[in-house]
């Protein structure tokens, strides 16, 4: 009984991490001049990393959201996804910190949030979820 | 046997198959992003300078004095890069309001009316907002040949008396 509630419990996480990462990649895919100036406002890497990380960052995303939703390589995928969020949440703080206004760049087009302790949460839980599919698969 | 019993604790380290097909992952993703940029006539190139530079290495800016010229000879188009709210406050007179964030679903509308060789000139508040540099990069890369950023922005051209337009009034109320 509670190794099934753990294991729809992992199935609804898994799905929810994907489907996540999957729609954060699709919306910024169209525009990456857009998205390099969002990475840009966070002034914490050059401008060169910007543009490569604008143009790889929602590709890998996508990889690893149709991999989660899909159950494949789920432990590989979730290992990504936990060292993206780490890395989202280490920028979304050092951004806090310093006190910038900035929009969060963690959508594309069309969603404009700034970044919150709300955003700093949601993050936070979504890399608790990852955590929680890396260590439930086999 | 070794499963049984160390089951648990290898599940915590993952295994040198996880790590490579984690590298699989973010090795073709990166390629899949790279050739859809090169591809995508939107896209970015990874491998080129990043910022459309002159040889100085900056982009090309120009004093308040040389900005009122432009103005006053009708020679350049102006963008204001502030927010809605500031530039309904004023602004340059005949300036557009193109925000950064107009940008987020593509090339604004209105760039539709500008030539592509038309002189640009775009502002931000003050000295150190980079609203107008990014605006002119994602002018330029919107295939505008003849960008330029005023140096100063708006609260030096406040401060300098030039003219000001505000919407809220009468139109050019405060201008010569």
């Amino acid at each position: 009984m509670r190794k099934d509630f753990l294991r729809y419990s992992a199935i609804i996480a898994r799905l929810i991490v994907g489907v996540v990462l999957a729609y954060a990649a699709v919306t910024k895919i169209p525009n990456p001049l857009y998205f390099s100036i969002q990475i840009e406002n966070y002034q914490i890497v050059g401008r060169e990393i910007t543009r490569f990380v604008a143009v790889t960052l929602p590709w890998i995303e996508l990889l690893v959201g149709l991999c989660l939703i899909a159950g494949w390589w789920v432990r590989p995928a979730t290992l990504i996804a936990n060292s993206l969020f780490l890395v989202f949440i280490a920028g979304i703080v050092s951004a806090l910190i310093r006190g910038l206004d900035i929009e969060c760049g963690c959508f594309g087009s069309g969603v404009h949030e700034t970044i919150s302790i709300t955003l700093l949460l949601r993050d936070i839980a979504l890399l608790g979820l990852s955590i929680f599919v890396f260590f439930s698969s086999e | 046997m070794r499963k049984q019993i160390h089951h648990l604790p290898n599940r915590f380290i993952p295994d040198r198959g996880v790590l490579f097909r984690a590298l699989i992952l973010i090795l073709g993703g990166s390629a899949l992003g790279i050739i859809f940029n090169l591809l995508y006539p939107k896209g970015l190139n990874p491998f080129l300078s990043p910022v459309p530079e002159k040889p100085g290495g900056e982009f090309i800016f120009i004093t308040l004095d040389v900005a009122k010229q432009k103005l006053d000879t009708d020679q350049a188009i102006f963008i204001d890069a502030r927010s809605k709210e500031e530039f309904k406050r004023g602004h340059i007179p005949g300036a557009f309001n193109i925000t950064i964030s107009d940008f987020a679903t593509g090339r604004p509308e209105v760039l539709e009316f500008f030539p592509e060789d038309a002189e640009l000139i775009v502002y931000c508040d003050s000295e150190e907002c980079e609203a107008s540099e990014q605006m002119a990069r994602l002018l330029i890369d919107s295939g505008f040949k003849n960008v330029k950023i005023v140096k100063g922005g708006w609260e030096n051209w406040l401060t300098a008396g030039f003219p000001v337009e505000n919407k809220n009034i009468n139109e050019n109320n405060q201008s010569e």
